[in-house]
């Protein structure tokens, strides 16, 4: 059957079409929601959090820019802002790292519905972010699926300010470097 | 506002782009990128890479009804957005007086008035006005309106508020098309601390302003 691409249900989302928003929707909510949940911790905040992430994109559908990546990045670009503007407002919960990591894990099941975005290169960082030194692996992931600061990490982790700018630094460039090695090999 | 260093920029730069830093940092670091393409080449590398890691993300179901949930909320929304932005600008400026006419209301059973529920100022760029922002310091809110009716530019723009210790605080990111932009919600801090406005272009190409210091 056929499917409309991401890019047109987005402009349909845009110029108002309800059938579109509701696709749109339909296809994205579960990694919206799932990174909603991992930034904010409680389900009904993570509701509204993912809420939010659709209206900001129906109303910034026009600025995005198909050049600059894919719809699905845009997207949950805007969900990791919409909750680190929670977290902002409202201190953010305790966290348990592993439970963070836990929720990272690739779902086994995926949503018929979702983009299966299984390319190389996502194929690439998910083994580089495993094989990462586990203390590094769990600031990179407290920074970039739970929107905690450096200083926040600092915190969880019971470790200088200095010592956690330098695990989420050196995690990410080493993820960075995998991720060229794989685009200068093809 | 604090300079960086590239040096300091790159200690900087992971909670750059996980969308991580507030306040002052996220103001110099901005700051830094307008006039370092070196560092631009560096974050839009790191850039990448984090928007990557964003796919490989967390999934969960959410809860029952909720693609039904966004439809209400995008019908409730869309009327105030679809129509032209003059009239939008207008209905939404009325809604802030109204809230403000509110206030006034309540405030009117009791022993003070309030001096200045409602500032309004100028946004101006170098060349003139493109638009006004309204603030309004409520009883237990305070709400800022941001309407930008010219701005030379189109693109995406951060709002940073001024206080009046010097701190920067990031409002909103607003998108501006055919010179055309709007903001408004509640603010995470008292409006009545606010001397300045400040809607900058992510990509650096225009900075505009509202002096609200007196």
């Amino acid at each position: 059957m056929w499917s409309p691409s991401d890019d047109a249900l987005l402009a349909g989302l845009g110029a108002g079409d309800e059938q579109s928003a509701r696709a749109f929707v339909r296809r994205f909510q579960h990694r919206v929601y799932g990174l909603a949940l991992s930034i904010v911790g409680d389900p009904q905040t993570a509701q509204d959090v993912a809420q939010d992430a659709f209206v900001r994109a129906w109303r910034f559908a026009a600025s995005y820019d198909a050049r600059r990546g894919p719809v699905i990045t845009w997207l949950l670009t805007i969900t990791r802002n919409a909750g680190i503007d929670v977290l902002r407002i409202r201190r953010p919960e305790p966290i348990d790292p592993e439970s963070v990591l836990a929720l990272q894990v690739p779902s086994a099941d995926p949503h018929p519905d979702a983009v299966a975005v299984m390319s190389e290169e996502a194929d690439v960082l998910r083994d580089a972010l495993a094989t990462l030194p586990v203390e590094q692996r769990r600031a990179v992931v407290l920074a970039a699926y739970a929107g905690r600061t450096a200083r926040e990490v600092s915190e969880i982790e019971g470790i200088p300010l200095g010592t956690a700018k330098t695990r989420i630094r050196s995690g990410l460039l080493r993820l960075h470097a995998d991720l060229e090695q794989e685009r200068q090999s093809r | 506002m604090k300079q960086l260093s590239c040096a300091e920029f790159k200690e900087l730069a992971p909670e750059f782009v996980f969308g991580l830093l507030d306040g002052a940092d996220r103001v110099a670091a901005v700051a830094h990128l307008t006039i370092c393409a070196d560092c631009r080449g560096y974050v839009a590398e790191l850039s990448a890479t984090a928007d990557a890691l964003l796919l490989i993300g967390p999934e969960a179901e959410p809860p029952s009804g909720f693609e039904a949930l966004v439809a209400d909320r995008l019908r409730r929304e869309r009327p105030r957005t679809d129509s032209r932005w003059h009239v939008l600008a207008a209905a939404a400026a009325a809604a802030v007086i109204g809230v403000v006419a509110l206030s006034i209301g309540v405030y009117a059973g009791r022993s003070t008035a309030p001096q200045q529920a409602l500032r309004r100022a100028p946004i101006v760029n170098a060349t003139g006005e493109i638009g006004e922002v309204f603030l309004h310091q409520g009883d237990e809110k305070s709400w800022c309106y941001v309407s930008l009716t010219g701005a030379p530019n189109d693109g995406v723009y951060d709002v940073l508020a001024t206080l009046k210790d010097g701190q920067v605080v990031v409002v909103e990111r607003v998108s501006v098309r055919g010179g055309h932009g709007y903001y408004g919600k509640p603010l995470r801090v008292d409006a009545d601390d606010i001397v300045r406005m400040t809607i900058d272009s992510v990509d650096g190409s225009g900075s505009y302003w509202a002096d609200l210091s007196t």
